[in-house]
């Protein structure tokens, strides 16, 4: 059989990382690896940020702290800057390919069960990378076009003033539910990534995913709420 | 009953294509969809114009190659049902339906509704297959397969490759068909052995062909006349990751 022979051997002959990392099996492998990183992350600064309810000396406290923790800080942020990468060259390859593979729309939409948040993975995904960037310079970096009142250390008094600036409530806001709601299926479908499907377990994966997805939004939104309904006050 | 088709009519695969619009006045219910499509062409063929091309070949539901887009959906709105065995009482009178043929990058339009699937076939030659040195028969109880097992695989291989999982999926992906060659094979003592080499043909041949990548829609699992799940992708993914792990090239040619 010349033809089994012929691609029996092609997976390998270049590198098979690079083979891997070009099959859409493969990226979405790293893609739900990298994901599940990336919701490690999302926890813990969830976490850390609740402290806000606990008053200014609490969540300044726990600011210095990190800024401080380098040992545990940097290892951190390189992880999660190389997942972050990883993740979203995979996403947005994978999405470009995908675009390619039908180059000729319907012209009557197809009848799809997709749920909202698997059809918008791309756009949820894209909005949370403009989201970190900008988040990044408003309440880390405290660019002064993104943040005009920043003052380095005092990390409560920041983030009350972000909060207290309504188009940046919206646009929080918005994110976080973004995040959420790329959260509920990719906590979902990462499990088909790796190679998992069972009769009994995913559907309760389904329901946990989005039950996780909604909850964190929640969680999350109760920062600026709490700015908003003065919670949160200086 | 009476029935507005809109048709996509396409001369070649040059052809930019466009909606023709046909009223059938008469159409009796206990007709299926290719056979209202056969009166139609009779009719065209009687004003002397050309006939919708369309795919067709058992009627009975069962070889693969029919199929094209009812109303966004791909072989039509009714579940676990080839447009040949669709029959046209599902559908009320007055009704306006538009055909679309499968559209994806690997799935070229012929003409009209019928598409050239042939990269389907080269996916199935690149692993849908399990290499047996034939002999003499053997005891039929020689191998022992489980009960489960043998049932799973019988669901994979009841895929017909018909391409609706393609026509289905957001991303014109084939993961479904491919993962249900993959599994009904795998699944079994016989497919065994070449597994995983299987698995890393099969899925780089669907990449190279220029199928789009599953995210886990369930579109195609929705579409699938067949009533394939979702869980064969699953196993073609392990099965291709386990591969790409424990992969190991011939250590020599043959015999020695």
């Amino acid at each position: 059989m010349s033809v089994a022979t012929a691609s029996t051997a092609a997976p390998v002959k270049v590198s098979r990382l690079a083979v891997f990392w070009q099959s859409q099996v493969g990226k979405k492998f790293v893609s739900a690896v990298t994901g599940v990183l990336l919701f490690t992350f999302v926890v813990g600064h969830l976490l850390g940020n609740m402290q806000a309810f606990q008053g200014a000396e609490k969540f300044n406290a726990y600011a210095h702290f990190l800024q401080n923790a380098k040992a545990i800080v940097w290892p951190t942020r390189i992880i999660m800057l190389a997942a972050l990468i990883l993740h979203a060259t995979a996403g947005i390859q994978l999405w470009l390919r995908s675009r390619e593979a039908r180059p000729q729309p319907y012209r009557v939409p197809l009848a799809n069960p997709a749920t909202p948040s698997s059809k918008t993975m791309i756009w949820t995904g894209l909005l949370t990378l403009g989201f970190l960037v900008f988040h990044l310079l408003d309440l880390t970096l405290g660019a002064a076009f993104v943040h005009s009142g920043f003052v380095a250390g005092e990390a409560y008094q920041n983030l009350v003033a972000t909060f207290r600036n309504f188009g940046k409530v919206i646009f929080y806001s918005a994110s976080i539910v973004g995040i959420g709601f790329h959260l509920s299926h990719g906590l979902y479908s990462l499990w088909q990534s790796l190679g998992f499907r069972h009769p009994l377990w995913t559907p309760t994966i389904m329901k946990v995913a989005l039950l996780v997805g909604v909850f964190l939004s929640i969680a999350y939104l109760t920062i600026p709420a709490g700015v908003v309904t003065g919670l949160i006050r200086l | 009953m009476r029935l507005t088709l809109e048709i996509w009519r396409q001369k070649d695969a040059q052809d930019a294509g466009r909606f023709a619009r046909y009223d059938l006045p008469e159409v009796s219910e206990h007709m299926s969809f290719l056979e209202m499509l056969d009166v139609l062409n009779q009719e065209l063929i009687g004003k002397g114009e050309e006939p919708v091309a369309f795919d067709s070949d058992c009627r009975e539901g069962i070889c693969g190659m029919c199929g094209f887009v009812v109303n966004g959906y791909p072989h039509g709105p009714q579940p676990l049902t080839t447009v040949c065995q669709l029959h046209m009482r599902h559908f009320h009178d007055g009704e306006t339906l538009r055909l679309e043929p499968f559209r994806a990058k690997a799935f070229p339009v012929i003409k009209d509704l019928a598409i050239d699937r042939s990269a389907l076939d080269r996916i199935v030659m690149a692993g849908g297959y399990v290499s047996i040195n034939a002999g003499g028969p053997r005891d039929a109880n020689s191998i022992l397969v489980g009960k489960k097992e043998s049932d799973l695989s019988m669901d994979a291989a009841s895929c017909i490759g018909c391409g609706a999982c393609v026509a289905a999926c957001p991303n014109a992906s084939a993961s479904l068909f491919t993962g249900g060659k993959i599994s009904h094979l795998g699944l079994l003592p016989q497919g065994e052995p070449e597994r995983k080499t299987r698995a890393l043909n099969m899925v780089t041949r669907h990449s190279d062909e220029g199928f789009g990548g599953c995210t886990v829609i369930g579109a195609c699992a929705e579409a699938c006349p067949k009533g394939l799940k979702l869980d064969f992708i699953a196993r073609m993914n392990k099965d291709y990751l386990a591969g790409t792990v424990t992969f190991r090239e011939e250590a020599a040619g043959g015999g020695g």
